[in-house]
């Protein structure tokens, strides 16, 4: 099984304790398995050896994308601490979350915010939409009056384009399901946070309004230096908003980058099958006819690359064992034997291809 | 029965003949505690025979709605209020609920919102196509079991799924194959009209363009006539010859694919498909103002005055639309409700900036 990918991640731990001093969030050579127990069966990959850190400084915004399987949403659950990694260690300002102390782990708890998927599951129908806003100033103690508390609500929801007096006393039921995602980035505002994780922010919106969300977000990240992690299977909105991106299928990373390269350039198999098939709107750019290769349901692979199976371009050395990530250009890495040829060598965090933008 | 039908589509493969249905001042309403919600109002449109028509609108403007209906599907309190639904030539809707039943699968065929929830977890796949056919086909035309077990596999086939699958059941098979499935079951008696309402929603993109070749491959194959019904303009562009925009009820615009991303005429479809993220050029989408309307109380007149761009004089929007500009009585906007008239040859639009003879222009 993976026992021999477990084993070689312990041994990089043994001799890496110390995390990145200038990174908010790290995650280092992550794995996270499911199910098992005792007998160590059935036992599901999700996040297979990640590494990956979120700087400091001039963080930007980093698109994890793949389908559904790809582990992209266990990833964002490793990031926001809801969940522990099987193997590997996760950083918080160089601390490793699962030692922090009380009042520490409060702190990350404000300073890691996440957006999720369904913003209809978070709200309580019997609570005005300012509970879900009023309630993280209290906790938090982010303000020192109620006209303070208020004000700053007021401008939380200013940022995200929304007018109080539309949305303040006013139940969840009597507002639009983009005008409740934008309250939950308005929350994570409110907090100013230093990462925020949106887990496919936009899925459950009509297009014409996911422009305005995505702006908000992209907002978050420019104007206010927020980091964000964009998960999402949408690889045109990812195009859109982010810096650098992450590809994953079936728990392992592989292809990532400056979004431009890697989306317009993609160097894997299975990236360039993922661009091919966006439904491009443009009637004069149809999908070509021929079929790509099919998920056949018993694609599971415990050995080598997982996308072995379907690669049109599988060879011998795939199916034995996992290829390191290529740097292939100054911002793009590939796993993929394709290119040890024009490699410039392994990456060993997968945000070690990311492309930075120039200070201000 | 089915031989006739086979033979016809093998003549004029790829020829756009007849119209296969054409839809007349179709209305939909439901009555709620709320008032009437007039979910289609006054929808007319035809579809030609091989042709691909894509529905495209927002959540709430009753596009579902519309293409249940077509089948009478609808659920209560929906109750359609009226018009004619023709599908080669005979009204649907004055049909007793036999002479519908019969219809369906044979003539007009669905491919489900979420399909693959649509199967039933107890049956095996090939018991859950055949049942389809025999529920849908008269006692005296139905086949013999021999017949029927070979039909299953070539049906199973014809969707790219191995005739194996036959004996298995929904919860073996990935999100993908039961779409397939759902396909193979839809096709089964070689139906002239295939809706399908949002067919690939919960797929990922591989499988869904996969899906949606397989859909386009069985339509060519059959010259049958399909109905698209969703919200992804990616999807229509990719699959549809034809493009009709619903707002609020209302179809507002209605022609070739091609001609809608090149110069949609209404202000809504070209909002839409300015909405559209592309990989070419970053930034290059932008939203649309306001909400959809409530559909108890639309606005007076055009139902999207309220966020129309141009009503609202939109300068950057306004230069686009600059042939026309200045044409507009802005009047008409709040109190005619402007209807779907053909400006050029196959090209309709419901907007008052065309009145006026503003559809002598062009040619």
């Amino acid at each position: 099984m993976a026992a021999t990918d477990v084993v070689t991640v312990q041994q990089a731990n043994d001799s890496a304790t110390d995390a990145d001093p200038n990174s908010v969030l790290e995650v280092k050579n992550a794995t996270k398995i499911f199910g098992g127990g005792l007998l160590r069966r059935n036992t599901t990959i999700a996040v297979d050896n990640v590494s990956l850190r979120i700087p400091t400084e001039r963080p930007g915004i980093i698109a994890v994308a793949g389908e559904s399987g790809s582990g992209k949403t266990t990833l964002a659950r490793l990031l926001l601490g809801i969940i522990p990694p099987t193997e590997g260690t996760i950083y918080f300002d160089g601390q490793d979350i699962v030692s922090l102390s009380r009042s520490e782990r409060r702190e990350f708890r404000r300073e890691v915010q996440p957006i999720m998927q369904d913003p209809f599951e978070v709200y309580n129908p019997f609570y005005k939409v300012d509970h879900v806003l009023m309630a993280p100033v209290s906790n938090f103690k982010l303000a020192n009056s109620k006209a303070d508390a208020h004000d700053l609500v007021v401008e939380a929801l200013d940022t995200v384009g929304l007018r109080h007096q539309e949305t303040l006393g006013r139940f969840p039921h009597q507002l639009s399901g983009g005008q409740r995602q934008r309250i939950m980035v308005a929350r994570a505002i409110l907090l100013k946070p230093r990462v925020i994780v949106a887990d496919e922010p936009v899925s459950m919106v009509d297009a014409s309004l996911r422009a305005t969300i995505l702006g908000s977000i992209n907002l978050l990240n420019k104007d206010l230096g927020i980091a964000v992690v964009y998960i999402t299977h949408d690889l045109t909105t990812a195009f859109q908003i982010s810096d650098n991106i992450v590809i994953m299928y079936q728990g392992s990373v592989v292809e990532a980058g400056r979004v431009e390269d890697v989306i317009q350039a993609p160097k894997h198999p299975y990236t360039q099958l993922l661009v091919e098939s966006i439904p491009r709107p443009d009637p004069k750019e149809r999908w070509g006819s021929e079929m790509a290769s099919q998920e056949t349901g018993s694609d599971k692979v415990d050995l080598g690359c997982r996308f072995a199976p379907r690669c049109p371009y599988v060879m011998n050395e795939c199916r034995e064992s996992m290829p390191p990530m290529y740097r292939i250009g100054d911002h793009q890495g590939a796993v993929c034997y394709m290119h040890t040829s024009e490699s410039m060598g392994d990456v060993a965090r997968v945000s070690d291809v990311f492309w930075s933008s120039p200070s201000v | 029965m089915t031989t006739s039908t086979q033979t016809s589509t093998a003549s004029d493969h790829g020829v756009y003949q007849s119209n296969v249905l054409e839809v007349k001042n179709l209305r939909v309403y439901y009555d709620t505690d709320a008032g009437r919600v007039k979910a289609v109002d006054d929808v007319s449109f035809t579809l030609r025979r091989g042709q691909r028509m894509g529905l495209v609108g927002e959540s709430g403007s009753g596009k579902t709605t519309m293409a249940m209906a077509l089948m009478r599907l609808h659920k209560p309190p929906a109750v359609i209020d009226g018009g004619e639904v023709l599908l080669n030539g005979v009204n649907l809707l004055e049909l007793n609920d036999e002479e519908m039943r019969q219809t369906r699968l044979r003539d007009v065929a669905l491919v489900p919102q979420g399909a693959m929830n649509s199967l039933n977890p107890v049956y095996k796949v090939r018991d859950q196509i055949i049942d389809g056919v025999k529920h849908h086909t008269p006692k005296n035309e139905f086949p013999s079991k021999d017949v029927i077990s070979e039909r299953v596999v070539e049906l199973l086939e014809s969707v790219g799924l191995d005739g194996s699958v036959s004996d298995m059941y929904p919860h073996e098979l990935s999100g993908g194959m039961k779409q397939r499935v759902a396909l193979a079951i839809a096709t089964s008696l070689r139906p002239k009209l295939i809706l399908a309402d949002e067919p690939t929603s919960a797929l990922d993109v591989v499988v869904q363009r996969q899906i949606m070749l397989t859909l386009e491959q069985l339509q060519e194959e059959m010259n049958a006539s399909v109905l698209l019904v969703g919200h992804d303009m990616g999807l229509m562009a990719q699959f549809a010859d034809v493009l009709g925009v619903m707002y609020a009820g209302h179809l507002v615009e209605f022609s070739p694919i091609e001609e809608v991303f090149e110069s949609p005429k209404h202000p809504y479809t070209r909002k839409l498909i300015n909405s559209l993220p592309d990989i070419h050029e970053k930034g290059a989408f932008t939203g649309i103002d306001g909400l959809p309307p409530t559909l108890v109380v639309p606005p007076p007149g055009c139902r999207f005055h309220p966020r129309c761009p141009i009503y609202n004089d939109d300068e950057d929007f306004m230069n686009e639309f600059s042939d026309i500009r200045g044409r507009l009585d802005k009047q008409l906007c709040t109190t005619v409700d402007p209807a779907l008239e053909e400006l050029e040859p196959r090209r309709w639009a419901a907007c008052h900036m065309y009145s006026g003879g503003a559809s002598n222009g062009g040619n």
